[in-house]
């Protein structure tokens, strides 16, 4: 996968939708990234560092759950500079993961077996990570573009309608850990608070 | 949480129950998010109250040298011109309720805030919306919208006739009026020429010419006040109306105009209607047009 660079915030504290500094690239929101930059970008105070923590639990039990397809949507305050907008740390990160199911097993299966993984406000409690879901290989394609054009709606603006940008992620077992390698040495050598 | 908040969230509620209708029962992976979502939305939705109505919102706009297209706006003229149009709003906003003096902090200044929500483009300038009191909700009456109200009935009273000029400054404060001449003149001393969007109504200026024509109209040399006493009887008030019809002793003049604010029953006039009477009236004047009056005290004549 070819990604983009996580552009800077604007003056506005948020992810710009378009790159304003190369406005004809192909860099747009969702911008394509890679876990690992999402680490080394956003991993700046003891509080993201424990979110991403979080995030990286939350994707290594979508793996252990079957779910290693897919790619994640992810937004919320974690992505703006919080601290200087509001004056507080964010609370956790939101996540949409829109997933293949592996073969022979259905979204019950699933959810049976891990009942905890997949309600939002278990994944809030457990890993800082407000989840969502869509399902790719549904064969109601319409339902599917509608799912997208929710969450695209929901996540280009902030609730003053100011448009912004968030990112997407590959679902990766090799990338989540040079991440999570990058992410411990980060939390061994300190940082902002 | 304020009105646009208020309607997305029940967007999003409504999206959120037409998704779930089409996702099969089967899709527990799927549905169970949007569930939770669904009732964290119902749930805000359910703590507040529902907003009684949007702000007040209009768009001024310029167009002439200090702008660039509907690119920019020069920025000096640009925070000129905005703070001297806030002002004028605020000063008719604040003399539709009481005198504002001829100097001095302008009554209830805070009442008549305006926020810069944005930039109109087109021409080029600002969108302006009425500031929340609680940075929540907005109160069920606004002040701000009777005084852009009347702010724009002036600016396009003023390229009407002297009698229209004078029925719409007939409440205004001569301070209030000045104000609003001295956002003329700024914006004619830039040659520029604005347009004000209100409630779907555009008013603008033509031209440079236009405006500076305004602004002249609006001046104390051409706006005569003045306070009469007259002697006479009345022949009658309309009490709702609060208008009065006074005939002036030895003359055929007979006096038609507004009950003032200081008297709080009009219909009592009406009980000495025909009997000797003396009133004070202001009077006001636009160039060669009608004379306005305003009555503002009266009494019975013994002898």
């Amino acid at each position: 996968m070819i990604t983009n660079t996580i552009p800077d915030w604007n003056h506005q504290g948020v992810l710009p939708p378009i790159n304003v500094n190369n406005p004809t690239s192909v860099d747009r929101s969702p911008y394509l990234v890679s876990i690992t930059d999402i680490v080394l970008r956003f991993g700046t105070t003891t509080q993201r560092k424990g979110i991403l923590s979080g995030l990286l639990t939350f994707r290594a039990n979508l793996y252990s759950a079957g779910l290693i397809e897919g790619f994640q949507w992810i937004d919320g305050s974690f992505l703006e500079n919080i601290e200087i907008i509001e004056g507080r740390s964010p609370i956790d990160i939101d996540v949409v993961t829109f997933f293949h199911l592996p073969s022979g097993k259905t979204q019950q299966d699933i959810l049976s077996a891990h009942p905890r993984l997949f309600n939002p406000v278990h994944t809030k409690a457990d890993h800082h990570v407000d989840a969502y879901f869509v399902h790719l290989d549904s064969n109601k394609l319409e339902l599917l573009v509608q799912h997208f054009t929710y969450w695209y709606s929901m996540w280009s603006h902030r609730r003053n309608n100011q448009w912004k940008g968030y990112l997407q992620v590959d679902l990766s077992q090799i990338d989540d850990s040079t991440a999570k390698a990058n992410l411990d040495e980060m939390k061994d050598q300190g940082g902002q608070q | 949480m304020n009105i646009n908040e208020y309607y997305h969230l029940q967007a999003e509620k409504t999206t959120l129950e037409s998704l779930l209708k089409q996702i099969p029962e089967v899709n527990v992976i799927d549905r169970i998010g949007l569930e939770t979502r669904k009732k964290e939305v119902e749930d805000l939705i359910a703590s507040v109250s529902a907003p009684t109505r949007e702000p007040i919102r209009a768009s001024l706009t310029f167009r002439g040298k200090p702008t660039v297209g509907s690119h920019g706006i020069f920025a000096e003229f640009g925070a000129k011109a905005i703070n001297a149009f806030a002002d004028a709003v605020a000063a008719i906003g604040a003399s539709q309720a009481s005198s504002l003096g001829t100097r001095g902090a302008i009554p209830n200044r805070e009442e008549f805030q305006l926020l810069i929500t944005g930039t109109a483009l087109g021409s080029f300038g600002f969108e302006l919306e009425e500031a929340p009191k609680d940075a929540m909700l907005f109160p069920k009456e606004s002040l701000i919208e009777s005084a852009i109200e009347q702010t724009k009935r002036i600016m396009k009273a003023s390229l009407g006739t002297d009698d229209d000029l004078t029925e719409a400054i007939s409440e205004a404060d001569p301070r209030a009026v000045e104000t609003l001449r001295s956002f003329f003149k700024t914006i004619a001393d830039h040659e520029a020429v604005c347009a004000l969007d209100f409630k779907g109504d555009v008013f603008r200026f033509a031209d440079v010419g236009q405006v500076r024509r305004s602004e002249g109209r609006l001046s104390k040399d051409n706006i005569h006040e003045d306070d009469k006493i007259f002697n006479g009887y009345f022949l009658g008030v309309l009490p709702n109306h609060r208008n009065f019809e006074f005939k002036v002793i030895g003359t055929e003049e007979v006096i038609l105009g507004k009950v003032g604010a200081d008297i709080e029953d009009a219909n009592q006039i009406n009980q000495i209607v025909g009997k000797q009477a003396q009133i004070k009236v202001h009077t006001k004047q636009v160039g060669t047009g009608r004379v306005r009056y305003e009555l503002s005290h009266y009494s019975e004549n013994s002898d």
